[in-house]
């Protein structure tokens, strides 16, 4: 090696590279779980008051083999409740990736995917027999 | 004879296309990965920056000529000669037989949905991407377990290898493979016609080294050898003249250098082929496509395109580097002398854009071991095990992605300093040269940060 002390100081600063990042990462999550101990807390202690995580509601409407209305991506927080209305002018299978979840489309009815986002990233969802890629629900850490 | 000669090989090669992909291949090789907050790519876009005058600054002060150091002999290590043991290395080699012909088996026995499938699982995933950091942790491993080199006979050549050649063969697979994996419509992944590219890529083999001798053949004809021998220079175990040693992570790119320019087109298209990637699910994609047309023709050139812009900044930086300071080398030698410092930008690129992929989709190998052939078989047990997406969540994934771009960059600003070190005369003549490579080496950086945080577009 070139130098032995430059090499030395050279693995100080990626050491110190990552104990900042992971100061960073630790801290975050950190935060986090001392909010949600706080919440729980406040939950146990008021009893009459019913905790609901968020629901968050989509409506999407189909037609042609596409999206004909509704949102191209939906966009929720790890936690919530998800509940999807969709209805199509064929029938097909409505499929979400990731969360691997599947709901029967038929013509002319409306019909719910309810779930819980307990998943974060981003899952594309696609009529599975035409194999068109409608969307993607994005799952955002909390 | 030669006529028949001719019919067979053009079926071989019209063999993967007579077998038809499907109208459009599930989704194979899904990221479930969110684009990284922006506020995470402005604070990288600036760490990169700031360290990178940190680095000058530490340049200016400490860093001094050395002696070369090769590191720990460790041929004497007893887990190091275990792996050396002609026994275990033969088990290895038998091992990568019976995968390479359960890859091409399954291509045509098993599943037809690529993402159920042993071939394009195994092959897309688990090797291509796995085998590239493997080689960078330990080494060179391919060259034992290359299974078209085990298969293709010790031919001596008939031609001498043309040195004005180089690595432009491997070069051109890489291209291939690359075009077959975005842009084939479905080709790639579809697992019959996988099968029949690696019968056929064997034949190739066998023909390049009855023509030019299967060691000339194997070092810069074969991609995959050509491939992880570039990237095992990154690992700490390193081999010279038949004894082993442990070295400095990436110390080994300092040590050679690039000997013919195809190889820096190589590593350029390392980089680019996955920035490439990345950009196509982004709206500018769609935008430029909309600008000058989509298909396949116009995506195929867009992936050359990506190659020689890469490849343009990368000369422009060097031929600014030698305005900068007087050398009597040639903008090529130069470019070739400071190739290898861009190695460990191209493994972060890497890594930060599909390390989730191995670690997510490329479970599915747990099932498809126990059941490689669709029979319902299950021989290891595993067959019924399901993917656990929650493995990582995107917290970890953004903070991972953004810890790689960075110290892949901290650590190519060093190594290209170190060499500079070696070339010019003196500290400050150094320091001065590399201004224009440490602005490139920002560019390519904050570039792929850029990249994965931009929102990905539907229809990807």
């Amino acid at each position: 090696m070139e130098n032995k002390k430059s090499y030395l100081w050279f693995i100080l600063l990626l050491l110190l590279t990552f104990l900042a990042g992971g100061f960073y990462i630790f801290k975050s999550s950190w935060n986090n779980s001392y909010q949600n101990t706080q919440i729980n807390n406040i939950s146990l202690a008021s009893s009459s008051v019913s905790i609901n995580s968020n629901i968050k509601t989509f409506e999407l409407i189909v037609k042609d083999k596409k999206l004909f209305s509704g949102p191209d991506v939906l966009k929720v927080t790890e936690g919530d409740l998800v509940d999807i209305k969709i209805s199509s002018d064929v029938s097909e299978e409505f499929h979400l990736h990731g969360y691997d979840k599947s709901v029967d489309l038929e013509k002319g009815k409306t019909v719910n995917l309810k779930f819980s986002a307990n998943l974060t990233g981003r899952f594309p969802y696609e009529l599975e027999e035409d194999k068109v890629e409608l969307g993607a629900l994005e799952v955002s850490p909390k | 004879m030669v006529k028949s000669l001719w019919l067979t090989s053009l079926l071989l090669v019209s063999w993967p296309l007579v077998i038809p992909p499907p109208v459009a291949a599930h989704a194979f090789g899904i990221q479930y990965t969110l684009p990284i907050p922006l506020w995470m790519y402005l604070w990288g876009g600036g760490v990169v920056v700031a360290i990178s005058f940190l680095l000058i600054g530490y340049f200016l002060k400490f860093s001094k000529k050395g002696s070369e150091k090769i590191g720990l002999n460790i041929s004497q290590n007893l887990l190091l000669k275990f792996f050396r043991w002609g026994l275990v290395q033969t088990f290895f080699k038998s091992l990568s037989l019976v995968i390479f012909s359960l890859t091409i088996l399954a291509g045509f026995m098993g599943s037809p949905e690529p993402a159920s499938n042993f071939t394009t699982v195994f092959f897309w995933i688990l090797f291509y991407l796995g085998f590239i950091y493997l080689s960078a942790l330990v080494g060179n491993f391919w060259i034992v377990v290359n299974p078209w080199r085990i298969l293709t006979p010790n031919f001596s050549p008939k031609l001498n290898y043309p040195s004005s050649l180089g690595y432009y063969p491997a070069l051109l697979f890489y291209f291939l493979l690359i075009w077959l994996e975005l842009l084939s419509n479905g080709i790639g992944v579809n697992p019959p016609s996988l099968a029949g590219i690696l019968i056929f890529y064997t034949g190739i083999n066998f023909l390049g080294s009855i023509i030019f001798g299967k060691e000339n053949w194997f070092k810069y004809g074969e991609f995959f050898s050509a491939l992880f021998e570039l990237f095992s220079k990154i690992s700490p175990i390193q081999k010279k003249e038949n004894k082993f040693y442990l070295q400095i992570p990436f110390s080994k790119l300092l040590e050679e250098r690039v000997n013919h320019f195809s190889l820096v087109i190589f590593i350029l298209f390392s980089l680019s082929s996955t920035a490439f990637d990345g950009f196509r699910s982004t709206s500018w994609w769609l935008k430029l496509v909309y600008l000058l047309g989509g298909g396949q023709i116009i995506s195929s050139l867009m992936l050359g395109a990506s190659l020689v812009l890469f490849l343009s900044l990368y000369l422009s930086a060097i031929y600014l580097m030698k305005l900068l300071v007087k050398t009597k080398l040639a903008v090529f030698d130069l470019a070739s002398k400071f190739a290898y410092s861009l190695l460990p930008i191209a493994l972060v690129y890497n890594l930060a854009h599909y390390y989730s992929l191995l670690l997510i989709q490329g479970q599915s190998i747990i099932s498809l071991v126990s059941d490689p052939l669709n029979r319902g078989w299950n021989l290891f047990g595993s067959s019924d095990y399901v993917i656990n997406i929650g493995i990582i969540g995107a917290k970890f994934i953004w903070n991972s992605q953004v810890l790689l771009i960075i110290s892949g960059h901290i650590v190519a600003v060093f190594l290209a300093h170190s060499i500079a070190l070696r070339l010019y005369k003196d500290r400050k003549s150094s320091l001065v040269s590399q201004l224009p490579m440490l602005t490139l080496m920002v560019f390519y950086t904050t570039f792929g940060l850029w990249l994965l945080s931009q929102p990905l577009r539907v229809g990807g």
